[in-house]
């Protein structure tokens, strides 16, 4: 299992908050609609059944889009940090 | 859910703002895990036709291929066109918030599986060829579309 790099969620993980952790990280930091959306789904698909995905986004409207998208595709959001701007998704494969 | 989920798009509108609207959905929810299916027709026929392709036909069709080009940079804003001065500033502003440009989202969409339909018709009408089309996509008519509307659960006009 992977340790997601700092800075992502680091200070969570320094308080001994963070309780999930990625098989898999994507950085889609600097991006806009859709493509944060488009990335992970491209990553979830290379993925296995049960892995957890971490998206790092700053897009603003991605906390409402990774809910959204989670609820339509039926993959589970495990946990949702955030950092400032910085939202961290953690995703588990169905 | 044991259906499968499809989204259906008519793309009547040449514009690339509203071709903007179209790609970010069609990407979206291709994304999302619909199968989606663009229909392409009328000045909609822009997005998927070629930037040097030159209408076949009579005076008409002609004049109207010359003043009505293809390809994504050809393309007019809906609003505040502005003799061709808005499309070159929404690319800035675009650029500048980091959104992915119209060619990258087609790229995009194609990539993600997004079919194409161009309208035979309004091809037929407009003098557009086969060999004019951008994109890989099938030919087809309002059958082919209302076959495809009436399996989806998303159906939409832009």
């Amino acid at each position: 299992m992977l340790v997601i790099p700092c800075p992502l969620g680091a200070r969570e993980r320094e308080r001994g908050e963070v309780t999930v952790q990625a098989h898999k990280t994507l950085d889609c930091r600097g991006m806009a609609c859709p493509m944060p959306i488009v990335k992970l789904s491209k990553a979830i698909k290379e993925m296995s059944p049960g892995e957890i995905l971490a998206v790092s986004a700053d897009d603003p409207g991605f906390e409402a889009d990774v809910k959204a998208w989670c609820e339509t595709t039926g993959n589970q959001l495990k946990g949702l940090e955030s950092e400032g701007e910085l939202r961290t998704a953690y995703i588990a494969k169905i | 859910m044991s259906e499968e989920k499809r989204m259906s798009m008519i793309l009547f509108s040449g514009e690339m703002d509203r071709a903007l609207a179209a790609l970010v959905l069609a990407t979206g929810a291709a994304s999302m895990g619909y199968k989606v299916t663009v229909f392409c027709t009328f000045w909609g026929l822009n997005l998927i036709k070629k930037s040097e392709a030159v209408a076949h036909g009579g005076v008409l069709e002609r004049m109207m291929g010359f003043m009505n080009k293809g390809g994504l940079e050809h393309m007019p804003l809906s609003r505040m066109n502005m003799l061709g001065v808005g499309p070159r500033l929404l690319r800035k502003m675009m650029r500048d918030k980091k959104v992915t440009s119209l060619g990258d989202l087609l790229d995009t969409a194609l990539e993600l599986g997004v079919h194409f339909v161009a309208c035979q018709m309004s091809m037929n009408v407009m003098g557009v060829t086969k060999e004019d089309l951008a994109v890989p996509c099938e030919v087809g008519g309002v059958a082919t579309f209302l076959n495809e509307a009436g399996k989806s659960q998303i159906t939409l006009f832009v």
